[in-house]
């Protein structure tokens, strides 16, 4: 029997996501578009899970945006602030440090 | 505009009633919708726009990922909610069983009002005093969740002590039968004077005499058999329905039938006297059976948890 561990990828994806939200933006996007490039790379995400991400970044800080007015429909663009930035790096290196600690577990 | 995606808008947006910036997330889902739509049928109409609708989830569940960290009550305080819940309601269920027997009514502005209520009125008001109890406990626990600091609500344990061992029985036994061979000798255990041991002078009549009598020999024998089955049993029941039933017998002391006719000794009101001892038992009994109350309370919502 396969055992569903839907609810365990979900939990894993939480932190994920935030990382590559913040590793996606150092170029300017709307959700749709990142929606997209994420896809393209073979990760798949709920456009109402990235959303609410977003919002909560751009409260904290990490992510800016602003609304594009001048296409057929308003777009809203998100960039990252020197303060995504530097969480960014500190997430990065808190994630290769477990990444690390995981390699030795497993070689054991 | 579209009509379904407009319906769409409107139920996401009533679940983010809470949120101050749902214009701004509605405006993002719209373009996102519409985008969407347009890149993946090429055109956008009624029927392409349902279909993105439909991947992008239930609007309630698509508010509550912009709620999330947004608790109306901390998790942290779900035990709180039991437990004071369960405090109050035995306060407030005490007091409403003491107005009801002595038929009074109690106003504490502006939480509490206990009109002086008939029996089914006092069935009826039960029930609702416990939804208005958890009501404003949650509104407490809302209000300390929403203040997001770090508040150590406290945790009364001084209700849920074990309970001793009855060490005083023997005292209170040996109280009630010499009260039991004082009435069986004089018919009476209250006396106005006792200058003349072998004669004494009865505080009031006969058919008072009796009545009383034996209503306050079944108060200490109520606290004699209380006693006696703690050496078998240690619930906290035990205690809850003893008071209970004394409180029961001090409803009958108060709404006596029989009319007393005090005997008159002069310089002495023993009328005034006999209603202030009778008031101090019933304040200790009243206390004594709400932190009975409050005991079992705290035990059924916290030990068994």
């Amino acid at each position: 029997m396969e055992i569903d561990i839907t609810n365990l990828e979900t939990e894993m994806n939480r932190g994920f996501l935030q990382i590559l939200v913040l590793a996606a933006l150092e170029q300017k996007m709307y959700g749709y578009q990142m929606l997209k490039e994420l896809e393209e790379l073979g990760y798949r995400v709920e456009e109402n899970t990235l959303y609410p991400i977003l919002r909560r970044q751009e409260k904290n800080g990490l992510i800016k945006s602003e609304w594009d007015v001048t296409g057929d429909r308003p777009k809203k663009f998100y960039i990252i602030t020197p303060q995504g930035r530097s969480v960014r790096k500190k997430a990065l290196s808190i994630w290769n440090e477990q990444n690390e600690i995981l390699k030795k577990l497993m070689e054991i | 505009m579209f009509q379904n995606l407009e319906n769409y808008l409107d139920e996401i947006n009533h679940y983010l009633a809470v949120s101050s910036d749902a214009k701004e997330i509605l405006a993002e889902i719209k373009s996102h919708i519409l985008e969407k739509t347009e890149a993946e049928y090429k055109t956008i109409t009624e029927d392409t726009v349902n279909k993105i609708i439909a991947g992008y989830g239930k609007p309630q569940q698509v508010a509550a990922k912009y709620l999330e960290g947004f608790e109306i009550i901390s998790p942290t305080f779900k035990r709180h909610l039991f437990l004071y819940t369960g405090i109050l309601f035995a306060c407030h269920f005490g007091l409403t069983l003491v107005a009801f027997l002595f038929q009074f009514s109690m106003v504490g502005f502006p939480f509490l009002y206990i009109p002086d209520m008939n029996i089914w009125q006092f069935i009826f008001y039960v029930p609702m005093a416990f939804i208005y109890d958890i009501g404003l406990v949650a509104i407490f626990l809302y209000l300390m969740t929403q203040k997001k600091k770090e508040i150590r609500m406290p945790w009364p344990r001084l209700f849920a002590k074990e309970m001793k061992k009855p060490k005083i029985i023997f005292m209170i036994l040996l109280i009630f039968v010499f009260f039991l061979f004082t009435f069986l000798k004089f018919g009476t255990i209250f006396f106005a004077s006792m200058n003349d041991p072998s004669n004494p002078t009865p505080m009031f009549d006969r058919s008072a005499s009796l009545y009383y009598s034996l209503l306050f020999l079944a108060l200490i024998a109520c606290e004699v058999i209380g006693y006696a089955l703690r050496f078998v049993n240690r619930s906290r029941w035990l205690n809850l329905i003893k008071n209970f039933v004394i409180l029961i017998l001090l409803q009958f002391v108060w709404n006596s039938p029989v009319k007393a006719e005090f005997v008159k000794i002069p310089g002495i009101d023993l009328k005034n006297n006999a209603i202030a001892l009778v008031l101090i038992i019933t304040i200790v009994v009243a206390f004594k059976f709400l932190r009975s109350l409050i005991s079992v309370g705290i035990q059924q919502f916290t030990l068994k948890k």
